[in-house]
């Protein structure tokens, strides 16, 4: 039995604080075992339809069964948010705690030794930011248009600044403090037997300053997250989303605690109160938590001397090994410490380098290599959507598919679609001549694009006219424009300057609806070296205009000749009224109850086709058809029996309006042949430019366990292999076609950091062979262990 | 027998703003005083508050810095030398403080505090230090039980003994004793003088013992100063100014000291007045105000310590002046 | 009958989990115009029985038994209020430091005042001249110009005038003066004691001396109490005590102060260190330090026996 008189000794506040962190940590360091829901799965509009009335559901949802503790107003469940959240806004907290501790404490020891530059500074720094508290002055820097992109990138940027505005506080008192410590009589004696101020400082004042340091720490810490706080309702140094100079709306991925608090200020005074509870509630409990176990801690070093400093003291001599060296030498002596300290370090050891189980499945990277290499090969030529090598392809694909045993789908492997027309821009020609009779050839795709696939030649005068002629018209100035005969000449508009976009999409319609020249020439700030992607399209404004457009090196080129005509051909190659083959193959389920659920994994298998004189491999493409070729295969060849049912689909027609993917939808999900869909889609993957694999989970709903489920075995599988994968926004004209019917969907994919795919350098030059292998084992794995039912 | 120490016109002065802010005002708190100490010799300094002894025995350690005069280590000066070379002399000169209570760094183990000096002068190798440390505390008494406690675990007593291990760690040649006694208990202070005494004979170092307990003096030194006013007004063998000494403060001094014995009926001599503040250092002999022989050139003349017998000398104008003086 | 009587006083100290027996069991008195002295050294529980005499005892200290009886007026049962009419008027206490007893925003004259004033001893209109009187009677020169000065102009001998100032300003019986003299120079201490003596003569005053220092003791005492962890050991007139000291301990004691008029090349010491109070040994509290503990000592704590007439010594060597 507790004595009740004992229990009144117990440090409270070090429990209960302690208590409180030791959650927190759990949280970090555990968030997918904590929390239901993917925190970037975002809960769409939907409607429910329940007897006869339809309600729909629009986030912010407000906490009910599904989402515990509500949805954001972008629909994404608040407690995964929160917990997810958890980690870095810790790490951000305690990383600033460091960085204040690292600039304080010198200054502190040096101002105790009465430097006079850092008493004055540290007085100085303080004075300056009693009277301009830290949120100020970040506010006043967020209106430096230079700092808001810097500002909002980085939680990186969130811990220097609150850390270059935010020590002095501390380092007043911790100077303070050690002024205390060396007033006390042993220092003279530490000075006596000769040693220097800096050995005074390192060996006697630190150690009588650690519990006050560790103390201070934790408290800091928790000053530190109030200060997030604060800065989270106003809006400021945090991921949430804002416009940039170019006016676009970024919304960037990483967030902490304080960026939930951002859009709240939307909905103060409304019920919506809870997506204001939550987060504050969050940061309640944290900074309690530390203040708490920060107060616990100083009543425990209050108590008595501490074994705990000359511990600390000794660590250095603990776990050297020039001191293990010599107590083996003798190890007579030291026999004890020699065993203890050897198991320690091969526990240490043992756990770094934990061997993992292997994989069940090897995923056959060279069998894979292969099929890449057939499919981007000459045979295929570009795989054009609509044209016969497509064809022969969506059969190679499907007698693939009946080799290694997946069902055809709907009684069928390939499936037709209609396509109106496919279109392929195969050469050009572009030459400038100016009134001297100077010439200049420009090179397709490497100066100039063709955005519009016609066919086309001929040699035409070609006029400059300006964005602000051609915005804010009325009658007299369309009048104008149409005197200058515009309609019959080439155009070049100039748009590699910044400018609004408002504007520019304000001229560009102007011209196509108005004026409808011959042809456009676009000057566009490309921004990357390599070729133009092949598949450029400015936009569908223009019926009958060619577009073209040139980089900006030869835009200026162009402007510099006097009254220049220009000559120039185009050849496209036009297939119309054809047909488009995706190819369904999958593996029934076993569960009666499933019987409607599939979960469908998809890639493209389309491509742009070859030009001319050039060909197109879309290595990268490829590699997404052959690893999932390879997972069929794998998964259909091993004794899985998957509960629900498991589809394969090969895209065609992608790159065009009517896409196959969007035939599909159209056909099983609308009908309602089948009733739920969960969609995986295999982007491009093992780019060698970049390790990171992107997975974007946004479409999920997170409400939607099973998909949850999914997500976290892919997580899972991404660790085994030691690959980093990361959440980003990633975009494909099929998941377009998927999200528009509320279809679930995953993706998985390599970002460009400038544009490969549909460029000659799609190739195989390109692809990270090693990375390929890992990424392939992951997605094989992930599918295995999803159909396993793990 | 050469001279470890020797002290030669040493003077201290503070700055004392006064309580307005305007005037700064001078303490001297040591006023030109020179001694000399042998080598395995004890030279006591003795005095009342505000005498200047203790400031004395921190210039010497070079604790604080002198306003004036010279100190020699063994024939060498060692006023304006570098903080690196001021470092290394610490070897030779060490101390052994007045408060045990304070003087230890109370989160250091008595293991670490002893390695610090060892560590510092590199009196030993790294990897003997423990020898060396159990080696200095059975020198002063201690069990090597000891070596991984804490000093608040030990008595005032013990204290001071891990204080004195610490000043001979280094094996020095000086050690000023700073009133070492002056907070323990009677019953333990003859402990730690003898204590002190024995290292004396096996280790051959010279003292300098402050103290203000006359007793105490007379026990532990060969030779006696008397301070008043941050001045020597009397120094010789210790026997010779105790059983006769010459300046009147002297003679107040030993017979105020109160002996523990009832029978005992001396003479007391009587001193008027108070101990003036040392910012107001009298003219002249600082001690005239208070003297009962006081004469008229007194009051003018500073008197210098002249010898009425070659280890006996008195900064007092009745030496000259009036020969009844002499020899009594 | 005796000024102060006190019988079988027990004070202890409850700090954390543990006991301290500061004081554990003395019984004393004091005659008139008596000088008592109690001597001993650190943990030996001289001032707590000056404190406790007081009634100035606090938690985590508690007077646990004992009868303290002034004048035949038992303090213990007395009201705080009646004890408090006691505590400067008919019992006074002088301190160590000085410093620490005066007001140091108030003038000094204000403060002997202050004592006249609580008391009633004189009227108002009278307290003035009485309080420069006393200023006077200390010693203190150039009292009436004095009179306004705040304690920190004085020097440490003189405010220990003040303080004796204050203390016998109600010409109380009993002056309780715990160590008065160890902050002081020597040379100011020998004039405090001197003082002091012409004090007890002049108003028929008896003394309480608690001090460490056997020289004050040997020069002012009438009769002694030699006290050790929180008992006492011996008990004697002052000249008893110096010529034929009994107990070990005060041997000991005596024999380890070195001497101002003789010197030996090693002093005695007695071995050992004073035990920490919650830590006494079995038996006699002095047996683990003294040379000649018998296996009695160590089991069995001895009775204070009158050995010869007025003096009194509780050792097993002394009792056969």
């Amino acid at each position: 039995m507790i004595k009740l008189s004992s229990i009144r000794k117990w440090n409270f506040p070090l429990i209960i604080g302690g208590i409180l962190l030791f959650v927190l940590l759990i949280t970090s360091m555990y968030p997918e075992k904590l929390a239901t829901a993917d925190p970037y799965g975002k809960q769409r509009l939907e409607f429910q339809v329940d007897g006869g009335k339809t309600t729909f559901v629009v986030p912010p949802v407000p906490p009910g069964d599904e989402y515990p503790w509500g949805t954001d107003h972008r629909g994404r469940d608040l407690r995964s948010l929160i917990i997810y959240g958890c980690k870095i806004t810790m790490i951000t907290a305690i990383l600033t705690a460091i960085g204040r501790l690292i600039i304080a404490l010198p200054l502190a020891i040096a101002g105790a030794y009465k430097n006079k530059f850092a008493t004055w500074f540290i007085k100085q720094f303080n004075i300056l930011f009693s009277a301009f508290p830290l949120i100020v002055v970040v506010l006043m820097l967020s209106n430096f248009a230079l700092f808001i992109d810097i500002l909002k990138k980085d939680n990186f940027i969130v811990v220097l600044l609150l850390t270059l505005f935010g020590w002095s506080k501390l380092a007043y008192v911790l100077m303070e403090k050690v002024s205390e410590i060396l007033e006390q009589d042993f220092v003279e004696g530490e000075i006596a037997i000769g040693k220097s101020r800096l050995e005074i400082a390192v060996q006697n004042v630190i150690p009588h300053l650690i519990p006050s340091l560790i103390v201070f720490f934790f408290l800091e810490i928790a000053l530190v997250l109030q200060t997030m706080s604060q800065i989270g309702i106003f809006g400021l140094l945090a991921a949430g989303g804002y416009y940039n100079a170019d006016g676009d709306l970024n919304v960037p991925f990483e967030f902490d605690w304080a960026s939930l608090l951002i859009f709240t200020y939307m909905f103060f005074g409304t019920d919506k109160i809870y997506l204001i509870i939550y987060p504050a509630a969050a940061f309640a409990a944290s900074i309690v938590g530390f203040n708490l176990f920060g107060e616990g801690l100083r009543i425990e070093f209050e108590k008595r001397t501490s074994r705990v400093i000359t511990f600390i003291r000794r660590i250095p001599s603990y776990v050297s090994p020039l001191k293990l060296a010599y107590e083996i030498k003798n190890y007579e002596q030291h026999k004890k410490t020699v065993i203890i300290k050897l198991a320690c370090y091969t526990l240490v050891l043992g756990i770094i380098f934990f061997p993992q189980p292997p994989s069940l499945y090897k995923f056959d990277s060279a069998e894979a290599f292969n099929t890449i290499e057939e499919i981007s090969g000459d045979k295929y030529k570009g795989r054009l959507a609509g044209s016969e090598e497509n064809k022969a392809l969506a059969e190679y694909i499907s007698s693939e598919l009946e080799s290694y045993g997946v069902k055809p789908y709907d009684n069928k492997y390939i499936h037709e679609f209609d396509i109106l027309k496919s279109v392929n821009v195969k050469a050009s020609t572009l030459k400038l001549k100016d009134s001297f009779g100077r010439n200049k050839e420009l090179i397709f795709r490497k100066d100039y694009a063709v955005a519009s696939p016609v066919t086309f030649s001929g040699e035409f005068e070609v006029e400059k006219v300006e964005v602000r002629d051609l915005i804010e018209l009325n009658s007299e100035r369309v009048d104008l424009l149409m005197a200058r005969g515009l309609h019959s000449k080439v155009l070049i508009l100039d748009l590699s300057v910044p400018m609004d976009y408002r504007h520019m999409t304000g001229a560009l319609q102007t011209l196509a609806i108005i004026i409808k020249p011959r042809a456009l020439l676009v000057i566009q700030d490309w921004g990357f070296e390599y070729d133009a992607p092949k598949h450029a399209t400015i936009d569908k404004l223009f019926q009958d205009t060619v577009v073209i457009s040139m980089s900006k090196e030869a835009g200026e080129e162009l402007l510099r000749l006097g009254e220049p005509t220009i000559e120039f051909s185009v050849e496209s190659e036009t297939i119309a009224n054809t047909k488009g083959y995706n190819v369904l193959g999958y593996i029934p389920g076993t569960d009666p109850e499933y019987k409607d659920d599939f979960i469908v994994i998809g890639s493209r298998i389309d491509y742009v086709g070859d030009d001319k004189a050039v060909r197109y491999p879309g290595t990268l493409e490829a590699g997404s058809v052959a690893a999932q070729l390879e997972i069929a295969k794998k998964l259909a060849q091993s004794e899985i029996k998957p509960k629900q049912n498991i589809m394969f689909a090969f895209w065609d027609g992608t790159f065009n309006d009517k896409r196959g993917s969007s035939s599909f939808v159209s056909k099983y999900a609308l009908s309602g042949k089948i009733k739920s869909i969960t969609y995986f889609n295999i982007g491009n993957i093992a780019i060698k430019e970049d390790s990171k694999v992107l997975l974007d989970t946004s479409r999920i709903f997170p409400k939607n366990k099973e998909a949850q489920e999914y997500i976290q075995i892919l997580k899972d599988n991404a660790r085994a292999q030691n690959i980093d994968l990361q959440y980003g926004n990633l975009n494909t004209p099929v998941l377009i076609d998927m999200t528009s019917r509320n279809i679930q969907s995953l993706m998985v994919s390599n970002p460009e950091k400038e544009p490969i795919s549909t460029t000659m350098r799609d190739n195989m030059d390109m692809l990270d062979k090693k990375q390929y292998k890992k990424i392939g084992q992951m997605l094989l794995d992930t599918i295995v262990d999803i159909a396993r039912g793990k | 027998m050469n001279k470890i120490i020797e002290v030669k016109d040493l003077t201290k002065q503070f700055a004392v703003t006064s309580k307005l802010g305007a005037k700064t005002e001078f303490v001297k708190a040591v006023n030109g005083v020179s001694f000399d100490v042998l080598e395995g010799e004890t030279l006591g300094l003795v005095g009342e508050s505000g005498c200047g002894k203790s400031t004395t025995g921190r210039l010497i350690l070079r604790l604080i810095k002198p306003t004036s005069g010279d100190i020699f280590l063994e024939g060498k000066n060692i006023n304006q030398i570098s903080d690196k070379e001021l470092r290394k002399i610490r070897k030779d000169i060490q101390v052994v403080f007045q408060n045990p209570y304070s003087a230890l760094d109370p989160k250091m183990t008595i293991s670490d505090i002893l390695s610090e000096p060892l560590s510092i002068h590199k009196v030993v190798h790294k990897y003997q230090y423990e020898k060396e440390v159990k080696r200095l505390l059975s020198l002063v008494g201690l069990s090597e039980k000891d070596m991984k406690k804490f000093p608040h675990e030990f008595s005032g007593g013990q204290r001071q003994r891990i204080g004195i291990a610490r000043a001979i760690a280094t094996k020095p040649k000086f050690i000023i004793c700073d009133e070492p006694v002056s907070a323990l208990d009677v019953s333990v202070q003859s402990q730690i003088l003898n204590l002190l005494t024995e290292l004396q004979n096996e280790l051959k170092v010279s003292y300098l013992f402050i103290a203000h307990g006359l007793n105490v003096i007379r026990h532990m030194s060969n030779k006696v100063g008397v301070m008043y006013l941050g001045k020597i007004v009397e120094i010789g063998d210790v026997d010779e100014i105790y059983n006769n000494p010459i300046h009147p403060y002297t003679k107040t001094l030993l017979s105020s000291a109160p002996i523990p014995d009832p029978f005992n009926d001396r003479e007391r001599q009587i001193i008027k007045g108070e101990v003036p503040s040392p910012i107001n250092i009298p003219a002249g002999c600082a001690f005239h105000p208070r003297c009962q022989h006081a004469m008229e050139i007194c009051k003018h003349k500073m008197p210098f310590l002249k010898g009425s017998g070659s280890q006996h000398k008195v900064a007092c104008h009745l030496i000259d002046y009036n020969e009844k003086f002499r020899g009594e | 009958m005796s000024l102060l009587e006190v019988r079988d006083l027990k004070t202890y100290f409850y700090i954390g989990n543990q006991v301290i027996k500061a004081v554990d069991g003395i019984s004393f008195s004091v005659e008139r115009n008596e000088t008592l002295a109690i001597v001993g050294e650190s943990g030996s529980g001289k001032s707590v029985t000056a404190l406790s005499v007081m009634r100035l005892i606090n938690p985590p200290g508690k007077v646990i038994e004992g009868d303290i009886n002034y004048n035949n007026v038992n303090l213990q049962k007395l009201s705080e209020k009646q004890m408090c009419m006691v505590r400067g008027d008919r019992v006074s206490m002088i301190y160590q430091e000085p410093m620490m007893s005066l007001n140091p925003a108030i003038s000094v004259g204000e403060q002997i005042r202050e004592a006249l004033l609580i008391h009633k001893t004189v009227p108002k209109s009278e307290s003035k001249k009485r309080a420069i009187q006393l200023m006077n009677f200390v010693s203190i020169p150039e009292a009436q110009v004095r009179y306004n000065d705040l304690p920190a102009k004085f020097s440490g001998g003189m405010r220990q005038r003040i303080m004796i100032a204050i203390a016998i300003a109600c010409n109380p019986d009993l002056l309780i003066a715990d160590e008065p003299t160890t902050a002081l120079d020597v040379t100011i201490q020998s004039e405090i004691m001197e003082l002091l003596r012409s004090m007890k003569n002049k108003l028929n005053m008896s003394m309480l001396l608690i001090t460490h220092d056997l020289g004050v003791v040997a020069e002012n005492a009438d009769r002694v109490i030699v006290m050790y962890c929180g008992k006492i050991m011996e008990e004697a007139s002052v000249q008893d005590l110096f010529r034929k000291p009994m107990h070990p301990y005060t041997v000991g004691l005596m024999k380890c102060i070195p001497r101002i008029d003789s010197s030996v090349d090693k002093l005695y010491s007695i071995p050992g260190y004073i035990p920490h109070p919650s830590q006494f040994p079995e038996g006699c509290r002095f047996n683990d330090r003294c040379e000649r503990a018998t296996d009695k000592c160590r089991e069995k704590m001895p009775e204070l026996i009158e050995i010869h007439e007025g003096h009194k010594v509780r050792c097993w060597q002394h009792h056969d």
